[in-house]
């Protein structure tokens, strides 16, 4: 079978840009959530979010930008980052043999919303001419494609917070398969709208903010939890079939060795343990690992109640005694949910945790829940661990799970 | 200030384009404007003339079509007697 490797990353999010100062954010326990300071905050009930300080306009032309949703925006220039990372020489390579897998939850939010804001609202708004474009799903697939002139196919990928991790896994499979050698990976969401955020407001899945400190309110895996915090952003890597990246001396952070899928068919918002162990069994077994392989799991851990106590149980019904010898954190207790771009941002957490033997911490855990019972590396990062395979787990509304496996590629 | 002059600078203040390489002879899609974008553009032209531009304008190449096309709509408001308001400049006449 051929084999994948991951030859790039780049990441836009709420604890910083760029790999190196996204990765010490989390390791030094930095968050990046906080009180917004939108016009609209005072309508809210959760008043916080995990915004990425990010200005189109200073990375891409403001012709550029006129027509890009900030999801596009966050989408080019995580993917440009990438590229730049994997050192790949468009115009040396055959570009029909690469693809664009990109997964997003909500799309463009901004440009769908101020458009309806305005038509609701006011009998003489114009629609801008490139609203459909700009709001399509597609737009950030098409466009990293259309920059970078890649011919193969550029697919779109929205199943809720597991987007990415499956447009990631669906791309693995494609290279496997021979459909193309290489592809531009990730996901971004830029949803910190008005009306988004009223929306996870009503469905009260959002956490309590803590007044003395904003930046503590998401508590994964802590019996005091109260939910998540929306957060948005963009990571991208690239993939590159093994042979492929090693002919042109590639850089290899790893091999993206398992994907597994799976649905719970149970219910559209409750997680389902068995739905998720499935997943997590399907991705090791792609992987040819065992439990007593992995080193490190980036669980999906929202911080919400019952989410929390049903991922617990997943991993215990999946690795068995190993479940509890494993690190395993959340690190959306710093960088927010991330939606779309959850399951990329976090399989970039896993492979730099790998590459530089750092296992970042579950932030802000202060009480211990008896449903939640594993090593959630409460205690600050673990420095110096040769961690050898790491798993992140996508859990998404619609009873959709998507598990990724990444091992050293020098195993 | 003659149209031209106030289309360059609407075009520089919303794409954050170079005044120099703007001239009336230059094309759009030499300075990056694609049809898209200037459609997107066309709303900054009828709030700043108060006009209706019209939306289809496969003959709009250059810049000096579209200041072309707008002093045309101001002659012809100019006649007509109707419009949404007075000038805020001496584009018509300062174009003729």
């Amino acid at each position: 079978m051929r084999k994948v490797v991951v030859t790039g990353m780049g990441i836009l999010s709420p604890t910083g840009t760029g790999k190196d100062e996204f990765f010490a954010n989390l390791l030094n326990g930095r968050s990046g959530v906080q009180r917004l300071r939108d016009p609209f905050v005072d309508k809210l009930t959760t008043k916080i979010a995990a915004p990425t300080l990010f200005q189109g306009e200073h990375h891409l032309s403001r012709l550029k930008c006129a027509t890009l949703d900030r999801t596009t925006q966050l989408a080019l220039v995580a993917a440009t980052q990438a590229i730049t990372d994997a050192a790949i020489d468009i115009d040396g390579v055959d570009t029909e043999r690469i693809g664009v897998y990109w997964g997003t939850g909500m799309g463009s939010a901004h440009t769908v919303e101020d458009c309806y804001a305005g038509l609701f609202s006011d009998a003489h708004y114009r629609v801008r001419p490139a609203t459909v474009v700009m709001a399509m799903n597609n737009a950030a697939a098409s466009q990293i494609a259309l920059d970078f002139g890649l011919l193969g196919p550029s697919l779109t990928y929205s199943s809720a917070c597991s987007s990415s991790a499956v447009a990631i896994g669906e791309a693995l499979r494609a290279i496997r398969a021979g459909i193309i050698d290489r592809a531009i990976v990730g996901g971004a969401d830029a949803l910190l709208t008005y009306g988004t955020m009223r929306a996870w407001d009503a469905l009260r899945t959002l956490a309590v903010e803590d007044i003395d400190d904003p930046g503590s309110s998401c508590r994964p895996f802590s019996a005091d939890r109260t939910g998540f915090v929306l957060g948005e952003g963009a990571a991208a890597l690239v993939l590159e079939e093994a042979h492929s990246a090693s002919a042109r001396a590639a850089k290899i952070y790893a091999e993206l060795a398992g994907y597994g899928a799976s649905t719970d068919a149970r219910h559209i918002a409750r997680p389902d343990a068995q739905g998720q162990a499935r997943a997590i069994l399907a991705a090791l077994a792609d992987a040819g690992l065992a439990p007593a392989d992995l080193g490190y799991i980036n669980a999906h851990g929202t911080a919400t109640q019952v989410g929390d106590a049903v991922e617990t149980e997943a991993l215990k019904l999946s690795l068995g005694s190993y479940a509890s010898t494993i690190p395993i954190s959340s690190t959306k207790a710093l960088h927010g949910h991330l939606m779309g771009a959850a399951g990329a941002t976090e399989l970039v957490v896993s492979l730099l945790a790998m590459q530089r033997g750092c296992v970042p911490p579950t932030a802000h855990y202060r009480i211990l829940d008896p449903a939640c019972d594993l090593d959630y590396v409460t205690e600050g990062a673990r420095h110096g661990v040769p961690l050898g395979a790491v798993m992140s787990n996508s859990f998404a509304f619609g009873g959709n799970n998507a598990v990724l496996v990444a091992k050293d590629w020098d195993r | 200030m003659k149209t031209f002059e106030i289309v360059r600078d609407l075009l520089v203040a919303q794409f954050e384009l170079d005044p120099q390489a703007i001239q009336a002879q230059t094309a759009l899609d030499e300075v990056g404007l694609d049809s898209l974008a200037f459609m997107e553009f066309l709303f900054a032209l009828e709030d700043k003339f108060h006009l209706k531009m019209p939306e289809h304008q496969p003959q709009v190449k250059t810049v000096g079509d579209i200041v072309d096309q707008v002093d045309r709509l101001l002659v012809a408001r100019l006649e007509t007697g109707q419009g949404e308001g007075q000038l805020e400049t001496g584009a018509v006449k300062d174009a003729q």
